[in-house]
């Protein structure tokens, strides 16, 4: 069937690796799995900023998918998020999904780290009976194959407010071929640096996103390297 | 050979024909839909897209046709609508300002019964019956010789499809009864096997709706009419122009379930086609996305409407296409 997944097929994996600072939530996480018949294990230790050395543990588990706590700083895991073990976890093709209670409030961080992390659950939303949708939607992913929903495509975002705020410009933009009436902040970090300081109200960018996405959340940017001047703009 | 698939977009409407080696895209709104679709057929290039008038739910598809970089669009045709102040018009300008720059597309920004009269696509020729060069100058928010006001809709291109001397299939846009009068006075012929009705099946805005269904069914002779129509969006196609089509004796078919034939959705009926359609995850779709063969008088495949039409019979509870005819 042309593009579409379907997803009553997919089956759960039989192990899943834990990467979570947080005991608590490591083990009430843990206990959901087992009630699913699914075996979990457990990364535990002090990375400090040792990512490959996290990676290089999660990899020796060889569960066919991990699930990776965002904030990994509080309970000293590692110094860096869980987003940066997602996508060098996806370098060596190993699929993973993120999990955090921080999708709101680190909802831009995380927007700059989407296009390499292709499933985020919050987890009040999160649902075992869901684990074999996350895990097909990251093999796909790893496959060169995304679901409709992350696949990315050519599309105008055009500037709509810009802010200044503690040294930084904030970009509120809509994006023309996903929902042209609703703003959204654009981190400049997603847009090549040398259009940052060009970049005016009305101004549009061209980049490659997946506007198939559901939510904002869901929304990730690359190669938002070039713009379109107001005054550019064909008159027919 | 040579066919049209009217995607199940919800509210808005998205048609591409294939013919030899060939392919046309007939507006298309928001969204990925699209463009995944034809990056799956292994369609890097459109020969051809139209732009049925200025609306969003006709045009912000074609904006991201004009921006990819994986699918070329060679021409694309449209009407100016001095009247758009929208934000998605103005996107549509941004996109042809992409396309002059990149150079490789080219962009006529008129859409009449002369220029340019007829386009083929492959086997296909596809006819422009409306607007006439003289209503379109008019334009939008100008007067018709009636001193009617001219909408957007009203200068929606009528385009009529035929495969050879085959009755083919008429895409009405959003017409309405003032652009459907510049048609009928001019005398383009409308005959069609299969009508895709305007505006979705919403109600004309200054004529009764019977009146308006009698006069374009009249003019076009259908025996099946479809609807581009979204469940969540304006609870198309309206009751009384659909009885109107049943009693006239049109087949109907809708791309999505209205909530006047199913309170609740109905998953997994089985018999959609196999393209994308936006109501298939959340069992909206009541024909999903539809085949019309062109190359057989432009009718659906046999098979494909048989199973429609038990899914009709056996799920849906209260079908506005089954109206007796001496129902009011």
């Amino acid at each position: 069937m042309l593009g579409t997944i379907n997803f009553s097929d997919v089956e759960q994996p039989q192990s899943v690796t834990i990467v979570d600072d947080d005991p608590d939530d490591r083990e009430d996480l843990m206990d959901q799995l087992r009630d699913h018949k699914i075996e979990p294990r457990a990364v535990d230790g002090r990375y400090g900023q040792d990512i490959d050395r996290l990676v290089a543990d999660v990899l020796a588990i060889n569960s066919p998918f991990v699930i990776c706590d965002h904030r990994l700083q509080a309970k000293n895991l590692a110094s860096f998020n869980g987003s940066k073990v997602i996508k060098a976890l996806g370098s060596s093709k190993h699929p993973a999904m993120l999990l955090t209670m921080y999708q709101k409030t680190h909802r831009l961080e995380l927007r700059e780290a989407r296009a390499e992390v292709p499933v985020i659950v919050g987890r009040h939303d999160f649902q075992i009976s869901q684990l074999g949708v996350y895990a097909e939607i990251c093999r796909r992913e790893l496959a060169n194959d995304p679901v409709d929903e992350r696949r990315a495509h050519r599309t105008l975002i055009c500037i709509r407010e810009i802010e200044r705020a503690h040294g930084t410009k904030e970009f509120y933009v809509t994006v023309t071929n996903w929902r042209p009436d609703e703003a959204i902040i654009l981190p400049a970090a997603c847009i090549a640096s040398d259009l940052v300081p060009q970049l005016e109200v009305g101004d549009y960018l061209l980049g490659d996103v997946n506007v198939g996405a559901a939510e904002e959340d869901d929304l990730f940017f690359k190669n938002v390297n070039e713009i379109v001047k107001a005054d550019e703009k064909s008159g027919l | 050979m040579s066919d049209i698939v009217l995607f199940d977009v919800a509210h808005g409407n998205c048609s591409l024909v294939r013919s030899q080696g060939s392919y046309s895209v007939i507006d298309a709104p928001l969204g990925a839909m699209l463009l995944n679709t034809l990056e799956d057929m292994g369609i890097s290039c459109v020969d051809v897209a139209f732009i049925s008038h200025a609306d969003k739910d006709h045009i912000a598809g074609i904006i991201g046709l004009l921006t990819s970089t994986t699918i070329q669009l060679k021409k694309l045709y449209l009407n100016p609508d001095s009247q758009k102040k929208t934000g998605i018009w103005r996107a549509l300008l941004a996109a042809v300002s992409v396309a002059e720059r990149e150079g490789n597309c080219e962009v006529v920004s008129t859409l009449t019964t002369t220029t340019p009269g007829t386009v083929t696509v492959g086997d296909v020729a596809v006819h422009v019956e409306a607007p006439s060069t003289s209503f379109a100058l008019a334009g939008s928010g100008g007067t018709d010789a009636q001193g009617r006001h001219i909408t957007s809709n009203s200068i929606s291109a009528l385009l009529r499809l035929k495969h050879a001397d085959r009755p083919g299939l008429l895409l009405a846009g959003d017409i309405d009864e003032v652009g459907l009068d510049d048609a009928l006075r001019h005398d383009r012929d409308l005959t069609a096997q299969t009508l895709v009705f305007p505006h979705h099946g919403g109600l004309p805005t200054s004529s009764d709706a019977g009146a308006f269904v009698e006069r374009i069914l009249g003019a076009v002779n259908p025996s099946l009419v479809i609807f581009s129509n979204g469940r969540e969006k304006h609870d198309n196609p309206q009751p009384e122009i659909v009885s109107q089509v049943v009693r006239i004796g049109c087949k109907v078919a809708c791309t999505q379930l209205a909530k006047s034939c199913s309170k609740s959705p109905i998953l997994d009926g089985g018999h959609l086609e196999p393209h994308r359609a936006h109501g298939r995850p959340t069992g909206v779709s009541c024909a999903g996305s539809i085949t019309i063969d062109l190359a057989d008088h432009g009718r659906r495949p046999a098979a494909i409407e048989r199973a429609h039409q038990k899914f009709i019979n056996d799920a849906v509870e209260t079908p506005m296409c089954r109206v007796a005819p001496n129902d009011e």
